[in-house]
């Protein structure tokens, strides 16, 4: 009886930090898209719509790509909330979680790039070299991650059977 | 420090008496270790109230403006606050790793690093519970690992 208690408990706390993740993920996002929209968009009116009648996409901020943002941000809170919380997947090294999170991130927002044709010029060899640029730091980040996650639990273990010795 | 233990089968029950010169915070401690194995709480379960052994006790949470104590294999309720349970077992080796919850150090089986500086806790029971990013550096600093 108690249990079932804990548990409805124990949920209401996971939805709480989805609702936080999701959110988090959503500002975070909708500055960055701003950002690289900001810095990639023309300054003048007039170029805008230039750019936006030659390529078909749509404008700065119009109402689609604030959907695309929030589509962005809704999946982006949902492979956090996978890979952060227990509640799917029960991944215990916190380095694994977090580079599988990055790869899956990574490969949703490549297919939205792609898909709503975010940046107008990106052609197979940008994805190429972004593959090959990115795979070595993730693998690398990846080993030293784990190798002082490794260490830390060690560490903690360790001390824990001392002070049980010590306290025996 | 001299130990003597004396076996004798007429005594009813065990007997501890201690003779020291001065009564030092070692010999406290000692006296206190005692007194913590001889220690009951006394709990209820389905209407039925028991005197559970301290030792015994994996570790207390507070949910729901209650107080539930829990053993390897059964969970109890408790009148007390966990305030005021934390006050009675600190002694006992019991400490606070959440704002809901309390443990018992010995029934610790293993720890691991989680996200946001928080500790993951492995009981004995198998049973996992989180120390939040408060009282991680606290049970780190228990530790002797800051």
């Amino acid at each position: 009886m108690d249990k079932n208690k804990k548990r409805k408990i124990i949920d209401k706390k996971s939805f709480h930090d989805f609702v936080y993740t999701t959110s988090l993920a959503f500002t975070m996002q909708t500055i960055v898209a701003t950002i690289v929209m900001f810095i990639s968009s023309s300054s003048t009116a007039s170029e805008q719509s230039r750019i936006s009648s030659i390529y078909e996409t749509p404008g700065f901020l119009s109402k689609s790509t604030l959907l695309q943002f929030f589509i962005v941000a809704l999946l982006t809170g949902v492979i956090r909330h996978i890979f952060m919380s227990d509640l799917i997947l029960k991944i215990k090294s916190i380095a694994l979680r977090i580079t599988l999170m990055f790869v899956f991130e990574a490969i949703m927002l490549a297919v939205i790039v792609w898909r709503f044709n975010w940046f107008h010029s990106v052609r197979i060899g940008h994805w190429i070299g972004f593959v090959i640029g990115a795979l070595p730091c993730l693998i690398v980040g990846f080993i030293m991650a784990y190798k002082s996650e490794c260490k830390e639990n060690e560490e903690m273990n360790e001390a824990l059977r001392r002070k049980q010795q010590e306290d025996k | 420090m001299k130990i003597s233990i004396n076996i004798n089968p007429d005594n009813p029950e065990t007997e501890i008496s201690v003779t020291c010169p001065a009564l030092t915070p070692e010999v406290e401690k000692l006296i206190s270790m005692v007194r913590v194995m001889d220690s009951k709480l006394t709990v209820k379960k389905d209407g039925e109230v028991f005197l559970l052994d301290i030792g015994d006790i994996l570790y207390l949470e507070a949910m729901e403006r209650k107080c539930f104590v829990y053993t390897d294999g059964a969970v109890y309720e408790s009148e007390s606050k966990l305030y005021e349970l934390e006050q009675q077992l600190a002694a006992s080796g019991f400490f606070r790793v959440s704002k809901s919850t309390l443990l018992q150090l010995k029934h610790i089986k293993s720890l691991r690093a989680d996200l946001n500086h928080r500790i993951r806790i492995t009981m004995d029971n198998g049973e996992q519970i989180i120390a939040s990013r408060m009282y991680a550096d606290d049970l780190r600093e228990r530790l002797g690992l800051k």
